[in-house]
C-alpha cells in the first residue's frame, strides 16, 4: 500500500512536470517542470531499490542536464514576445495523446512482461551495476558512448559557423 | 637621468610564482599569527571598548558640541550678528534677536536654536563669530535623544555646555 | 531491525542534523572574531543572555531570531513565479544540508553481529549521494537570479552557475581518483582506508598518499561553496550582492545559511577523504577497541591538561583591561564556566575509570570510543572551518576569467594526468 502511495505521488510529479514543461511559454518553468520529472523519476528508481540509477539520475539528469540548459536559457535571455504564436496548444496536446494511446497500450502490454525474463535482485549496489557494466554489457556500453561521441561532434559541427557565414560577417 | 631610473624586476613569472600555492602559505602564515597571537592575548588588541572605555584622545582642536560662551559678568557673550546663521552651509542655526538691557551691547538673542541633527559639525559658525560667542570646545562627540525635539538644543542648553579645555569664559569682549 | 539498531539510527540521524544545523549560527560567530582577531579587532563579543556571552556566540542566535521576524518583502516588478522566487533559496539550503547526511561521525558500531553506521543516512554510496545531491544546489541560484528580474542577480547567478558547473569537473575527477585508490564509493570505508600507514610511519592520509588530487580537490570546493578567493557570485563593487541582490529577511537568510551549511559539508568531505576523518592519526577503531584500557589511561591525562589550557585561556582572556569600570558580568561568567568545565572532565575522568577497570561490557567500550571518534570529527571539522575562513581572510579574489582559466586550463588537465598515475600505479601494485 505504503509502495502504491507513493508511486502514484511519484508518477503525480513525473506527469505534471511533463505537462508544465512543454506547456509553459516561460523557459525557466519549462526547465522547473523537467527538473521536478527527473527527480520523479530518481524517486521512481529509488522505489525499485536501485539507489545507484536513482542517484545517477540525479547526478546526470538534474546535475549537468538540467543546469546546462538553465545556463543556456540564461545566455540566449529569450523574450516571451519572441516565441512561436500557438494558439492550439492544449487542443493539440490532448488530440496527441489520444492519438498515441493505442502505442502506449502495445508498450504497456510489451513491458510488463518483461520482468519475467530477469532474475529477482535485492538492492543493487553500485559495485555490481559497475561490473556487469564492464563485463557482460561492455559492447552495449561502448556503442552508447559512441553515439554520445556522434552526437558531441555533431552539436560542435551545428555550433560552428561555416566559412561561407565567418566570410560574409567579415 | 638615466642612473635615477630603478627597474623593478615583474614578479610572477617563476614556477614558485606560478604554483600560486607557496604565496597562499605564506598569507596564511601572516593571517594565522594576527589569529594566534590575538587569541592568546585579546586584551592586548587596540580595540577601544567603547561604552565602558572612553577616548582619552580628544584634543583641544576636535569640534564637538557646541557652546554658548559667556563674559566675566556671566551674561551672554553672543549680540545677535546672524554671522554665524550666515555662514552655516547647513542652515540649522535659528537666531531671534532682541534690545540689550544690560548695559554690555545693543542686541542679545532672544532664542538661540541649533538643530544639531542637520548640523555638519565644520566649524564655520565659530570662525564666523567676531566676538568668541560660539565654540565647538565641549569635548562632547555624541548626543543622544528619544526624539527629534530633543536633538534642537536651545540657549540655555548652549549655554549651561562647559568647555572642556579651560577658558571658560569669553576673550573677545568684556 | 533490532531495538539497538532503529536508537542508533535515531540518534545518528539526530546527530547530522545538529550537526548541521547548530554549526550555522557558530560558524557565522566563528567568521566574524576570527576575521576581527585576524584584523586586529575583537569581532562582536557584547550580546549576552543573563551574562552568559560566550565569547559572542549569543550574537548570531540574536540575528536569527532577527532575520526571522523581519517583515517578507517581495519587490514588486516579480509578476510571475512570485513561489519559485521563495522556492529558490530553499532548495540551495536544502541540498546543501541533504549533502552533509551521508557523512559518517564515526565508525560503525558493532552490536551482536550488527554493523550499525553512524551517519544521518546509513547508506554505502555516501560519495555519490555528496556529488549528487551537492549539485543541486547550484538550481536554487539560477533560479533566484532569474526571478529576481534584475541585471545584477541575473549575472551573478550566470558567474555562479558556469563557475561550479566548470569546478564540477575537476571536483569530479579528483573524487574520481581518491575512489581508484580507496576502490570504495563509502566514506566509512574510505576512513577505514586511512587508517593504515604509508611507507610504514607516515599515517596513510589521503593528502599524503594523494597530494595532487588532494588539493585539486580542496581548490574545487573552495570554488563550489562560493567562498573566497573564488567569490565570483557576489562582488560589493560589480554586481552587488549578485544573486541574493532582491532578497530579504529569511529568504535571504536562506541563501545565507545554505552557504554555510555547504562550507560545513565541504569540510566534512575534506576531512572524510583526505585527513582520516574521525580518526587520529596512527590509529585505527580495532587498536582502540584492543588496547582499550591504554586509550582509557591516556585518555584520562589528555584530558584535564586541555581542560587546563582551556580553562587558564579562558580566565587571561574574558577580562577587561583595567582601565575599564565594570566587567559586564565577566567574572560571574568565567567563575561559573570553570565549575562546568571542571565538573564535566571529572564525570569524564569517573566514566573512563569505571570503563576501563571496573567493567568488561564490551558495548560500553564500543559506545566511548564512538563517542571520541564523534569528538575527533566535531574537532576536526571546526579546525577546517577555521581554516577556510582563514583563507578568506588572506586570499585576495580572483578576477572571474581567471577563476574559468585555472579551472579548466589547469585544474582539469591536472586531475586527468592524476588519474592517469593513479590508474597505472594502481593496476601495477595490483599485477
Amino acid at each position: 500500500m505504503l509502495e502504491i502511495s507513493i508511486f502514484s505521488i511519484l508518477a503525480m510529479f513525473m506527469l505534471g512536470g511533463s505537462i508544465a514543461m512543454i506547456s509553459n511559454k516561460q523557459t525557466l518553468f519549462s526547465a522547473f517542470g523537467f527538473l521536478v520529472a527527473m527527480i520523479g523519476l530518481a524517486g521512481m528508481f529509488a522505489l525499485l531499490d536501485s539507489r545507484f540509477l536513482a542517484l545517477a539520475q540525479i547526478m546526470v539528469s538534474v546535475g549537468a542536464v538540467v543546469v546546462l540548459s538553465m545556463l543556456t536559457i540564461l545566455t540566449i535571455n529569450a523574450k516571451e514576445e519572441n516565441m512561436p504564436h500557438e494558439p492550439n496548444k492544449f487542443k493539440w496536446i490532448i488530440v496527441s495523446s489520444i492519438l498515441v494511446t493505442p502505442f502506449t497500450l502495445l508498450l504497456y502490454k510489451t513491458l510488463s512482461s518483461v520482468h519475467q525474463n530477469f532474475s529477482e535482485m535485492e538492492t543493487v549496489s553500485s559495485k555490481v551495476v559497475g561490473k556487469l557494466l564492464f563485463s557482460e554489457w561492455v559492447l552495449p556500453f561502448e556503442i552508447v558512448s559512441i553515439l554520445l561521441l556522434t552526437a558531441m561532434v555533431g552539436a560542435i559541427v551545428i555550433a560552428r559557423k561555416s566559412d561561407k557565414t565567418s566570410k560574409e560577417q567579415s | 637621468m638615466s642612473q635615477n631610473i630603478k627597474v623593478i624586476p615583474r614578479h610572477g613569472s617563476s614556477f614558485k610564482d606560478k604554483l600560486y600555492l607557496p604565496a597562499i602559505y605564506d598569507g596564511v602564515k601572516v593571517t594565522f599569527k594576527h589569529l594566534f597571537k590575538n587569541l592568546n592575548d585579546s586584551n592586548a588588541v587596540d580595540t577601544l571598548e567603547y561604552p565602558e572605555e572612553q577616548p582619552t584622545d580628544i584634543t583641544s582642536r576636535y569640534r564637538g558640541l557646541h557652546r554658548l560662551t559667556h563674559r566675566p559678568d556671566a551674561s551672554i557673550a553672543c549680540v545677535a550678528c546672524f554671522m554665524c546663521a550666515t555662514a552655516c552651509p547647513a542652515d540649522c542655526i535659528f537666531i531671534e534677536a532682541t534690545a540689550r538691557k544690560d548695559g554690555h551691547d545693543e542686541k542679545m538673542p532672544k532664542t538661540f536654536f541649533i538643530d544639531t541633527l542637520e548640523c555638519v559639525f565644520c566649524g564655520y559658525c565659530v570662525e564666523a563669530c567676531p566676538c568668541d560667542a560660539i565654540r565647538m570646545d565641549t569635548g562632547i562627540f555624541s548626543l543622544t535623544g528619544n526624539n527629534r525635539e530633543d536633538f534642537v538644543l536651545g540657549k540655555e542648553q548652549l549655554l549651561a555646555n562647559k568647555g572642556a579645555f579651560g577658558e571658560e569664559i569669553c576673550s573677545a569682549r568684556n | 531491525m533490532s531495538t539497538s539498531a532503529i536508537v542508533i539510527a535515531i540518534i545518528s540521524f539526530a546527530l547530522g542534523a545538529l550537526l548541521a544545523l547548530l554549526t550555522i549560527p557558530v560558524l557565522v560567530w566563528l567568521e566574524r572574531r576570527v576575521a576581527g582577531l585576524v584584523q586586529d579587532r575583537l569581532g562582536p563579543n557584547r550580546t549576552n543572555i543573563g551574562g552568559f556571552r560566550l565569547g559572542g556566540v549569543v550574537q548570531s542566535f540574536a540575528d536569527v531570531v532577527k532575520l526571522l521576524l523581519k517583515e517578507e518583502y517581495y519587490p514588486s516588478h516579480i509578476k510571475s513565479g512570485k513561489w519559485l522566487f521563495m522556492l529558490a533559496p530553499i532548495i540551495t539550503f536544502a541540498a546543501a544540508l541533504l549533502a552533509f547526511m551521508a557523512i559518517p561521525f564515526a565508525d560503525s558500531m558493532i552490536i551482536d553481529g550488527e554493523s550499525l553506521r553512524i551517519s544521518a543516512l546509513p547508506i554505502d554510496f555516501g560519495v555519490f549521494w555528496y556529488m549528487a545531491i551537492s549539485a543541486i544546489g547550484v538550481l536554487g541560484v539560477i533560479f533566484g537570479g532569474w526571478l529576481s528580474h534584475n541585471k545584477y542577480s541575473l549575472l551573478g547567478a550566470a558567474r555562479a552557475s558556469s563557475m561550479v558547473v566548470s569546478y564540477e569537473l575537476p571536483l569530479g575527477l579528483s573524487i574520481l581518483a581518491f575512489i581508484i585508490t580507496y576502490d570504495t564509493v563509502d566514506f566509512n570505508a574510505m576512513v577505514a582506508w586511512q587508517s593504515g600507514t604509508f611507507f610504514g610511519f607516515l599515517p596513510s592520509w589521503g593528502i599524503l598518499v594523494q597530494p595532487l588530487a588532494a588539493i585539486i580537490l580542496i581548490v574545487s570546493l573552495f570554488a563550489e561553496t562560493n567562498r573566497n578567493p573564488f567569490t565570483v557570485a557576489e562582488g560589493e563593487s560589480e554586481i552587488v550582492a549578485g544573486f541574493m541582490t532582491e532578497y530579504t529577511a529569511m529568504k535571504f537568510a536562506m541563501y545565507f545559511m545554505g552557504e554555510y551549511v555547504a562550507m560545513n559539508t565541504a569540510s566534512a568531505v575534506i576531512i572524510t577523504m583526505i585527513f582520516g576523518g574521525y580518526q587520529i592519526p596512527w590509529v585505527s577503531t580495532e587498536m582502540l577497541l584492543e588496547n582499550f584500557s591504554t586509550f582509557a589511561v591516556s585518555l584520562m591525562v589528555v584530558v584535564p591538561i586541555i581542560v587546563t589550557i582551556l580553562i587558564r585561556w579562558m580566565r587571561k582572556n574574558n577580562t577587561v583591561r583595567p582601565t575599564v569600570s565594570t566587567d559586564g558580568g565577566r567574572d560571574f561568567e568565567t567563575k561559573v564556566l570553570t565549575i562546568v568545565m571542571i565538573g564535566m572532565t571529572l564525570l569524564v575522568e569517573a566514566i573512563l575509570i569505571y570503563l576501563a577497570f571496573l567493567t568488561d561490557s564490551a558495548l560500553a567500550n564500543n559506545i566511548a570510543i564512538t563517542l571520541f571518534q564523534i569528538v575527533v570529527f566535531v574537532v576536526k571539522l571546526m579546525m577546517f572551518n577555521i581554516f577556510f575562513i582563514l583563507i578568506r581572510w588572506t586570499v585576495p579574489r580572483f578576477r572571474y576569467d581567471q577563476v574559468q582559466k585555472l579551472g579548466w586550463y589547469y585544474l582539469l588537465p591536472l586531475a586527468l594526468l592524476n588519474i592517469f598515475i593513479t590508474a597505472i600505479v594502481v593496476v601495477g601494485v595490483n599485477l
